[in-house]
């Protein structure tokens, strides 16, 4: 038995790569894609200060703070589901993951609505640098939420016919792509609504 | 044991090379042209043509140079298919889709240089001059669709193979998903006068430059290894249907 078919256990005794260790090269390159637009935003925002300011307080910071609290919630919950699996109860995991999506289509609910009276106000991708980089972003972003969530339902609704070992790291990936997700809002955030 | 010779193995290693030197033809051959960076979409007739005039020969020297790596790619892309059938076996018809895509990347590499050309070919009236200018650019920048669903081709292939020993490493397939989501918002370039998402915008552009390359070079280095194991795998097939016991 070699260590890929081990099946994941929450005491493990040796360090281990959750998930499927190849798949962090796609988180780590997700990470770096953002990363780099997080500071091109920055080297636009120190070019024209002013304009940004003036944009940035037309967003509503309360609609921001509401979708961080639910990543934050959805974050925690499949952290929780994760560990279900690993303790072999996969009834709660599922339960927990499947409150992770709930979690996700709110978030995507509210995001829509936000654009949707940002666009009916007038304020479109073309308004001026400050919403070209908030839609960018934030619309990026939103497609990690639904590839995300589309993880976490295919990893929920895994067959029981598959191996227990494959099947828990795949719940663990959708996981660490989930934590990806929160994290990289909790740097939307701050650098769009409060900044 | 005449495999080691039909594996043409220092065809495949010039042919993995070609990702590289297709990358550094693209990229001599822009900045000759002096389109590195790029000029900003916003710019107004009179600046773009004389911009265009004013370096003429080399924009068409440099697009000359970019012409010629279209073909590099499609060579080092064959290479890749090849290595692809390997994992997919008789009915690869990823691998083909890959392939195909591929052809027409190499073909929308040379094609919007032409625009170019007709733009600096006789002394033409400015509307028509931006008109081609904007035609190059959108087309260059924007049209990613066909590298696109090579980068899915490729990943879909690499991730589905769940031998013991896989002939691709599982990260590169990952790492191709997290290119193909990079190259696509280069895709709405003809929305935007500037800003992230222009044609010289840090979305538009720099990303999915960053993406390509950091791709090829990557691919570049992992068809490395694939070659290199290529003949043990083989060997080792080869004794195993002798019926020799492997090892």
């Amino acid at each position: 038995m070699n260590a890929a078919d081990a099946i994941p256990t929450r005491s493990d005794s040796a360090p281990r790569i959750p998930g499927d260790p190849g798949a962090w090269a796609l988180i780590f390159t997700e990470m770096a894609i953002f990363g780099f637009l997080f500071f091109a935003f920055l080297v636009e925002k120190a070019w024209d200060r002013p304009l940004f300011e003036h944009s940035r307080a037309l967003l509503d910071p309360a609609i921001g703070f509401a979708n961080t609290a639910l990543l934050l919630t959805s974050s925690c919950i499949v952290y929780y589901g994760v560990d279900r699996y690993r303790v072999g109860q996969e009834k709660a995991g599922r339960i927990a993951l499947f409150a992770t999506i709930l979690c996700a289509t709110l978030f995507i609910g509210i995001k829509v609505t936000e654009y949707g009276g940002k666009l009916h106000s007038g304020l479109t991708p073309q308004t001026n640098i400050f919403f070209s980089y908030y839609y960018a972003l934030t619309g990026l972003h939103l497609v990690h939420v639904v590839a995300g969530a589309t993880m976490l339902w295919f990893a929920l609704r895994q067959s029981s016919m598959r191996a227990r070992g494959a099947r828990i790291r795949f719940v663990e990936f959708a996981g660490c792509f989930w934590h990806m997700v929160d994290l990289l809002w909790i740097v939307i955030f701050p650098l769009l609504y409060l900044s | 044991m005449g495999n080691q010779t039909e594996l043409h193995k220092p065809v495949q290693y010039w042919a993995a090379a070609c990702g590289p030197i297709a990358m550094i033809m693209a990229g001599v051959g822009f900045i000759m042209a002096h389109f590195l960076p790029p000029p900003e979409p916003s710019r107004g007739v009179v600046e773009t043509v004389a911009f265009l005039t004013a370096h003429a020969n080399a924009i068409r020297a440099g697009l000359l140079i970019m012409c010629l790596s279209g073909g590099t790619y499609i060579l080092f892309s064959v290479l890749l298919t090849m290595h692809l059938n390997r994992v997919e076996g008789h009915f690869n018809i990823l691998s083909i889709f890959q392939v195909v895509n591929a052809a027409l990347v190499g073909f929308i590499v040379i094609f919007p240089n032409y625009y170019w050309f007709y733009a600096l070919f006789r002394p033409r009236s400015p509307e028509i001059m931006i008109l081609l200018n904007d035609m190059g650019w959108i087309t260059f920048g924007g049209f990613i669709w066909n590298i696109f669903w090579q980068y899915v081709a490729v990943a879909v292939i690499v991730l589905r193979d769940r031998s013991n020993s896989p002939i691709f490493p599982r990260w590169y397939g990952y790492f191709t998903v997290s290119v193909a989501v990079g190259v696509l918002p280069a895709g709405l370039n003809m929305w935007f006068l500037d800003g992230p998402m222009a044609w010289n915008g840090a979305l538009s552009w720099w990303l999915e430059v960053t993406m390509i390359a950091s791709w090829s070079y990557t691919t570049f280095f992992v068809l490395l290894g694939v070659i290199r194991r290529q003949g043990e795998a083989e060997a080792f097939q080869n004794r195993h249907v002798d019926g020799a016991a492997p090892q």
